[in-house]
């Protein structure tokens, strides 16, 4: 018995994906289950090799002219109610694909579904559902590059990380099969991740099969099949591109390039500062005494540009304090200012120490242009030097400054430092149900 | 988000002009604060 394939093509005529091939669409077939007497539709006759029968869960040979009974799955008791029923249709990935067979999975504690999707004129392809995270997942004929420690698979450049090594064993089988699949059959696997992609393969015998799937939001599977109830995602997925990772990476772009012109503009900064001294003046004064002295009259002409004051003074377990102000001579405005030069070394203990500075200095901001000069009072300590010092004070105006520019550095990274600290524990999460977890998001381990 | 991060990130690079063109030192050396007043500033030189 025969049959249209009812209206995959048109669905896909509609949707703008048929090729253009003049390939005649697939014929469905339904025979009768030669053990229990039932009809069993095969949606894909000629390509799939078992077939399962919905009444009496016999494994019929899908080839075999009198589709003999491979397995009677009587082993299968438990009953698995698939989310995705069988001969649903989807757009998925830009394409259409029919859910034509249906397959429970475990390794150890882990169980997860997986559901065969089936397109005539793109072949098969697997949505996997293990804890409400879903992949859709291809075949590949490429073989990954293991590394010596069989703990990172290479493919087309990109690095996947061993996330799960195991044995899966088929719970339950429902639909059709492109292989012939046992149920309680056991395969050694192993899955390497890099998010959204996971690269899986199972060894049976000396058979090896790759695949490659990519993370879908739940969401997506559960609009695209039409459910209506659907199991909310736990935790992270092995291979789930979180929101944090994806905010992450597109905020790392625009990190780079604001950082690249925060560091263009800061040196541009540096190039138009004119960093001129302004005034440089010798001023005597006698130890372990008081006095008020001016400076000369100087001329700052940059306006609003900041201006810097430093002092070297002859401290030597000593110190000098000059209290004072930077006075405009026209309109009287003032900066004031105190400063405490003192240098004090020794040696205690058998160890040299030192504290303190024979130069200080100070700053202002937005200087307005005018006449200025320093007026200063100062009082100093003991000098060894018992006659008359001198300290040294130097004006500069529009003065190279690397404050700001770290300042604003550090406000630009406040975003991207707390997504990295956000995208670190969604990888801690993620890791945490593996047994190759990376040293970096181990936690509670010594 | 990353619009949001764009904009910030806009203003931030327009504040760090303003500092340099109004000559402000966000980390200036520490000019301390007299707690008395200062014998000369009030003398004018002219």
């Amino acid at each position: 018995m025969a049959g249209d394939t009812p209206d995959f093509e048109s669905e896909m005529q509609k949707a703008g994906q048929l090729p253009p091939a003049s390939a005649r669409p697939r014929k469905v077939k339904v025979i009768s289950c030669p053990r229990c007497g039932s009809s069993v539709t095969i949606r894909n006759p000629g390509a799939s090799l078992s077939v399962v029968c919905d009444a009496c869960k016999s494994l019929l040979d899908a080839q075999d002219a009198n589709f003999r009974i491979l397995d009677t799955c009587a082993r299968a008791t438990k009953n698995f109610q698939p989310l995705i029923p069988l001969g649903a249709r989807a757009q998925l990935f830009g394409k259409l694909w029919e859910c034509i067979g249906f397959c429970a999975r475990r390794d150890g504690g882990y169980s997860w579904e997986e559901y065969l999707l089936f397109n005539p004129y793109y072949g098969y392809r697997w949505l996997v559902n293990l804890s409400g995270h879903w992949n859709f997942v291809r075949s590949i004929k490429d073989t990954p590059k293991l590394d010596y420690s069989g703990k990172t698979a290479t493919l087309d450049g990109k690095k996947y990380s061993l996330f799960n090594r195991g044995n899966a064993v088929y719970d339950f089988v429902q639909g059709e099969f492109y292989w012939n699949v046992h149920v309680d059959e056991s395969v050694s696997m192993e899955d390497f991740i890099s998010p959204p992609y996971m690269l899986s393969s199972e060894k049976s015998g000396q058979d090896i099969v790759w695949s490659i799937g990519e993370y879908v939001e739940h969401s997506l599977v559960a609009k695209a099949f039409n459910l209506k109830s659907f199991r909310k995602p736990s935790g992270v997925g092995a291979n789930q591109l979180t929101g944090s990772q994806r905010e992450f990476a597109s905020i790392k772009k625009s990190a780079m390039v604001l950082f690249g012109l925060l560091t263009l503009a800061q040196i541009v900064s540096f190039i138009l500062c004119a960093n001129k001294s302004v005034d440089v003046e010798n001023f005597t004064f006698s130890p372990n005494k008081k006095g008020s002295v001016n400076s000369r009259v100087f001329k700052i002409e940059k306006d609003k540009a900041n201006a810097d004051l430093s002092f070297v003074a002859p401290v030597d377990n000593s110190w000098l304090w000059i209290s004072g102000a930077l006075v405009n001579n026209d309109t009287g405005l003032s900066f004031p200012f105190e400063k405490s030069i003192e240098y004090y070394h020794g040696h205690t203990d058998g160890e040299d120490w030192s504290e303190g500075s024979i130069r200080e200095e100070l700053g202002f901001s937005h200087v307005p242009a005018g006449n200025y000069y320093v007026s200063m009072d100062y009082e100093s300590g003991s000098f060894k030097d018992t006659g008359d010092n001198a300290y040294r004070m130097t004006v500069s105006s529009d003065v190279p400054d690397s404050g700001n520019y770290f300042i604003c550095l550090l406000l630009l990274s406040v975003f991207p430092v707390l997504y990295s600290f956000a995208v670190y524990g969604d990888n801690v999460k993620r890791w945490s149900e593996s047994d190759f977890t990376p040293a970096l998001y181990r936690q509670g381990e010594s | 988000m990353s619009k949001f991060y764009i904009v910030y990130g806009a203003f931030i690079l327009g504040w760090f002009v303003y500092l340099f063109v109004s000559g402000t030192r966000l980390c200036l050396p520490d000019a301390g604060a007299p707690d008395r007043p200062v014998g000369g500033a009030a003398v004018y030189h002219k």
